[in-house]
């Protein structure tokens, strides 16, 4: 088991409706403990099929029992129009981070209720991940959120949109990348050259993914120890705010 | 130190359009030395993306049994003569271990295509088997009819038919059912989505014998593929068969 301290910016727990896979809240917390997860941000996946109010009021209530997951909100702009008074209500509640699911719940970037949200969010310094799919998402992303401040986890980049990433990145400060599927033999190398290594985040989409899949994939790359803290927790931590 | 060593039985060599800088043979000697690969079967970006004839040539003068770089002939289903051509020249060499990564996406062309069946006939006189992109329900129906087709034939659904994400397709389910129905076809597990729980079913489905480890080397890193089967809920002696012993038998190594 690693001596590091890692903080797993993606994962989930609750039931998950689309394939028989066991994503219970005691799948969640075993996988953290065989792996010496740290800490974890995490959210209910009610919040992502159902309803993002039920799933926050379910988050909330089991991160407070379980001092190593730290509840990260679900906003779904197909239904929020509670505006910045109900995100401010989610920040003193304790959630740590926002999240919307455009890939599950199929709304584009450029949709009014998303520009809401990141308008809502905008000086509130609570980060926002957000998942992308295509080529264009990280783009659109990054033109909408760009001179806002807060910052922006993106959650999925691949090899196919890892330029995209680079480039947006570089003209918008607020962009983080998560590494769940950053699966190219040297992205974290070219990302570490190209952005720096602050603003990459390790995820790994546990329990419904391999938790050793995407931490293998940092624990073998080159970076120096110094670099791998900081993706495997430091980050994280920094940009929300938390201690160890 | 488990696994004792790894073959990759689905890897590339040449340049990719993303920003992947590690595709020189000497990074692929370096990723194999840092994951403990033995053997490394390759097949050439170039000539699936691009010109199989170049490709292929390129790629013939890296392999090197000592230095454990092996390779696949690739063949372009909409050039059948050309691609015959191809598979006499390489396939005789026993540094050529198989026909692949046959790639419907990049060539256009159905997998159960009669131009590809064609070539298919060509390539079975050497008794060596085929490695083909699958990625949806229908590349695996597709690769199906051709496993029942040429029942001596071995045939490897690279990507083992993707991902179930979403429930766009089944991906993986749908090939562990066909894997499960013919027994000459394989299945390869790389992905970049690497969902928790589809080893361990196809092993339940299907045993372990007919699973290959594959890393889509050098556009996915081997760490990848190598966590997921480090972490699936097998026995040891499971994965043993999808790290190498597998991969041995049917590639005679």
């Amino acid at each position: 088991m690693s001596k590091r301290t890692i903080v797993d910016a993606n994962t989930f727990f609750g039931f998950y409706p689309r394939r028989k896979v066991d994503s219970s809240l005691e799948a969640l917390l075993q996988i953290m403990k065989e792996n010496g997860v740290s800490k974890a941000l995490t959210l209910s996946l009610k919040g992502v099929f159902y309803s993002y109010e039920e799933g926050n009021e379910e988050t909330l209530r089991v991160c407070k029992n379980h001092r190593n997951l730290m509840p990260v909100a679900t906003l779904d702009p197909r239904r929020f129009l509670g505006g910045r008074s109900e995100i401010e209500s989610l920040l003193e509640l304790g959630f740590k981070a926002f999240r919307l699911f455009p890939d599950v719940q199929g709304y584009p970037l450029n949709y009014s209720p998303v520009i809401e949200i990141f308008n809502c969010l905008d000086g509130l310094k609570a980060p926002l991940l957000i998942s992308v799919g295509g080529r264009g998402d990280i783009t659109a992303v990054s033109k909408l959120t760009c001179g806002k401040d807060f910052p922006v986890i993106i959650v999925g980049c691949f090899y196919s949109n890892l330029s995209e990433f680079i480039v947006s990145a570089r003209k918008n400060k607020n962009l983080y990348v998560e590494t769940h599927h950053l699966a190219s033999p040297d992205s974290l190398e070219v990302l570490v050259n190209k952005v720096g290594a602050d603003r990459i985040i390790f995820g790994s989409g546990t329990p419904l993914e391999y938790f050793q899949a995407s931490y293998m994939m940092v624990e073998s790359s080159r970076l120096s120890e110094e670099h791998k803290n900081l993706v495997l927790g430091e980050n994280l931590l920094r940009i929300i705010g938390e201690e160890m | 130190m488990f696994p004792p060593y790894i073959i990759d039985v689905h890897a590339h060599y040449g340049e990719w359009f993303s920003p992947i800088y590690a595709s020189k043979t000497s990074d692929i000697i370096s990723m194999m030395r840092r994951h403990n690969i033995k053997y490394v079967i390759l097949s050439s970006s170039k000539a699936i993306t691009y010109d199989m004839i170049e490709g292929n040539n390129e790629l013939s003068k890296i392999l090197d049994y000592d230095k454990g770089l092996l390779g696949y002939v690739y063949v372009n289903p909409n050039y059948p003569e050309l691609s015959k051509a191809e598979i006499r020249k390489y396939l005789g060499n026993p540094l050529f271990k198989g026909v692949g990564e046959v790639h419907p996406g990049y060539s256009g062309v159905p997998i159960n295509s009669e131009n590809l069946i064609s070539i298919i006939e060509e390539a079975a006189n050497y008794n060596k088997p085929i490695l083909i992109h699958t990625y949806s329900r229908e590349h695996i129906s597709q690769i199906a009819e051709l496993a029942n087709k040429f029942s001596d034939t071995i045939f490897i659904a690279a990507h083992m038919g993707g991902s179930v994400r979403f429930g766009t397709g089944l991906g993986w389910k749908s090939a562990i059912a066909a894997a499960k129905e013919y027994s000459n076809l394989y299945l390869e597990i790389c992905q970049t989505t690497l969902e928790r729980g589809k080893i361990e079913e196809a092993v339940d489905a299907i045993g372990a014998d007919k699973i290959l480890f594959g890393s889509d080397l050098t556009l996915l890193n081997p760490a990848h593929t190598i966590g997921m089967i480090i972490e699936a809920d097998i026995s040891k002696s499971d994965k043993e068969k999808i790290f190498y012993l597998n991969a041995e038998r049917i590639f005679k190594l």
